[in-house]
């Protein structure tokens, strides 16, 4: 074989067999009812941050999916847009709860990425679990500035 | 093609020892409320006492990749792992400290993606979080402006 056909052979193959593949998916919550934190804190009615106490706990939530996506993104076989309104309100209101925090998102690519990503027409997933815990209305505690016990100054002279 | 059917080969072999890969959105440890919703306020309603002041994104993302190449009778495979976790820390810059501050309406935009160029192989995953910071008035102020607002609609 000459050296340009074997150029030819090799771009051709090379073409075919390689490619890309991915998923893409938004997750919003805009119309729960009850206030949902990604951090460990939220105001109460008064305008204070109070962070509920392991005793506040009600339970946990959690919510999994998985979206596909073939030709590169291009189509997408799933929905594009999840809204968590629905099951945040509904883990809420079915322990009896005030807000949900602690909600983290957690995003895992499966290792048959390797496959689809040679074959664009293969369907690729993304698979994600949302988490959060469920609590009770916290109660303020008003943090304790000055500490009545020893200090510096005792401690020295001791 | 023998040369490039090795690359592929032990290519593919680096990338499947890496396996699947997660990364999470993870910000319990910012001490400010960070929500995904516009209410951040317990047990009431706390409409009309939010200021805007700015923007926040976050980004997570984790790339992975394998790069195999030959030369005479040695092939040489480079795996590298690259990390960014901004998430946390552009969190605290926006609100961090500020008693009244919060980051409200956030989105989550998750995406995944693969490449695979035979001798060349990679996959990355991103989670990006966009949302507003916000200021919360005191209810007294709130109550005030809303008079002044009043009175000015009159």
């Amino acid at each position: 074989m000459t050296q340009p056909f074997c150029s030819l052979v090799s771009f051709l193959l090379l073409a075919l067999v390689s490619g890309c593949a991915g998923s893409r998916f938004f997750l919003t919550a805009r119309e729960v009812e009850y206030p949902v934190s990604l951090s460990s804190s939220l105001f109460d009615s008064e305008g204070r941050i109070v962070s509920p106490a392991p005793s506040d706990l009600l339970g946990h939530f959690e919510q999994n999916y998985t979206d596909w996506a073939m030709f590169y993104r291009m189509v997408q076989l799933g929905i594009r847009e999840r809204d968590l309104s629905d099951p945040l309100t509904n883990e809420v209101e079915s322990r009896g709860g005030a807000a949900i925090v602690n909600l983290t998102v957690r995003a895992r690519l499966d290792w048959h990425w390797f496959f689809t990503g040679l074959i664009p027409f293969l369907p690729q997933s993304i698979s994600i679990a949302v988490e959060g815990d469920v609590v009770k209305m916290p109660v303020y505690v008003e943090e304790v500035d000055d500490f009545e016990g020893f200090g510096v100054e005792e401690a020295e002279e001791l | 093609m023998r040369t490039l059917l090795t690359e592929y080969a032990v290519a593919s072999l680096a990338m499947l020892s890496l396996g699947c890969i997660a990364q999470t959105l993870d910000l319990r440890n910012i001490e400010e409320p960070v929500v995904l919703n516009g209410a951040s306020v317990l047990g009431g309603s706390d409409s009309g006492r939010w200021t805007a002041v700015g923007r926040y994104h976050g980004t997570v993302t984790d790339t992975r990749s394998a790069n195999t190449s030959t030369a005479g009778n040695t092939t040489t495979t480079t795996s590298s792992a690259a990390l960014v976790n901004d998430a946390q820390e552009q969190a605290f810059l926006e609100i961090g400290g500020h008693e009244n501050r919060a980051i409200t309406n956030v989105e989550i935009d998750v995406a995944a993606s693969a490449v695979n160029l035979l001798n060349f192989i990679r996959t990355q995953i991103d989670i990006d979080a966009w949302g507003v910071v916000v200021e919360l008035m005191p209810v007294e102020e709130a109550v005030e402006e809303a008079a002044v607002s009043g009175e000015v609609e009159r």
